[in-house]
């Protein structure tokens, strides 16, 4: 399948999660920003967050994909490029590490629970990524003493 | 006057002054750097920055500058995670350095400038 035909509704399904998604940050926006303490403590969290939701929201009503790959692509690429503040980049970062899982299946029902735990484990993988290696070594390294304490 | 003097700069009494090393201000940078998210290293100084000390290589990738005032000027030289907003991760380090190097000196932070060198793609 190629062509309009293939995206078979995916668009009008992600306008609808990505809208939700929106309104559920626009209307909590105010208590998040209340909540902000880390890593500096600006208040600001929950604008950050709603500003890049707001440019995921753009990507998905611009977008010319005709395909679930360009598709997942044009969001990943909305997220990055609209990202606000530090949750915004770790928030573009674990769009696109589901759009990446995404933008891989094919077909109207393929997305089913699996592909979803999928997904939200590439989101998650992409997520730490970008967290310093030396921090997650220095902590495997401690959890390998402790293995190795242990089994002395 | 005086009492408003010490009130401007808490490491100035009477009983002496306190003073904080330009590598005491790196260390606080070099640790709060690599808390960021989307560091994923400071520049190094090629195969010199393989010899550092554990101790010496926290400072890697940062200069501090006082002012006669002692108004602090950080640079600092990042690696980034390859697929991020560069301008997002740098103003987070940007806002974090000067947040924390400030609240934990007590000293004022005049400019921090971020360098990103290098982007890197983590597996």
């Amino acid at each position: 399948m190629s062509g309009n035909g293939s995206l078979n509704g995916d668009l009008e399904s992600l306008q609808r999660v990505v809208g939700a998604a929106l309104a559920s940050l626009e209307a909590n926006r105010r208590r998040i920003d209340d909540l902000n303490v880390y890593p500096v403590p600006d208040g600001d969290t929950g604008t950050n967050l709603t500003m890049t939701m707001r440019a995921v929201a753009e990507a998905v009503d611009e977008t010319s994909a005709a395909s679930r790959q360009s598709l997942a692509r044009d969001v990943a690429r909305g997220a990055l490029m609209g990202a606000r503040g530090n949750s915004g980049v770790i928030f573009s970062q674990i769009v696109r590490g589901a759009a990446d899982v995404l933008g891989e299946t094919a077909g109207p029902s393929s997305i089913d629970a699996h592909v979803a735990a999928q997904a939200l484990r590439g989101a998650t993988d992409a997520a730490y990524r970008a967290v310093l290696g030396a921090v997650v070594i220095g902590r495997l390294r401690r959890d390998r003493r402790t293995c190795e304490h242990r089994g002395r | 006057m005086k009492a408003e003097h010490a009130l401007s700069s808490p490491l100035d009494s009477p009983l002496g002054r306190i003073t904080i090393s330009n590598d005491a201000i790196a260390h606080i940078v070099g640790e709060t750097a690599r808390e960021c998210y989307g560091v994923v290293g400071m520049a190094s100084r090629g195969a010199v920055g393989k010899l550092l000390g554990k101790r010496e290589r926290l400072k890697q990738g940062i200069q501090i500058a006082r002012e006669p005032d002692g108004g602090v000027t950080i640079d600092l030289h990042v690696v980034v995670e390859y697929g991020l907003n560069l301008a997002e991760v740098a103003s987070t380090i940007r806002n974090r350095v000067s947040y924390e190097a400030g609240r934990l000196t007590g000293l004022p932070v005049r400019s921090v400038e971020v360098h990103i060198e290098d982007v890197r793609r983590s597996s």
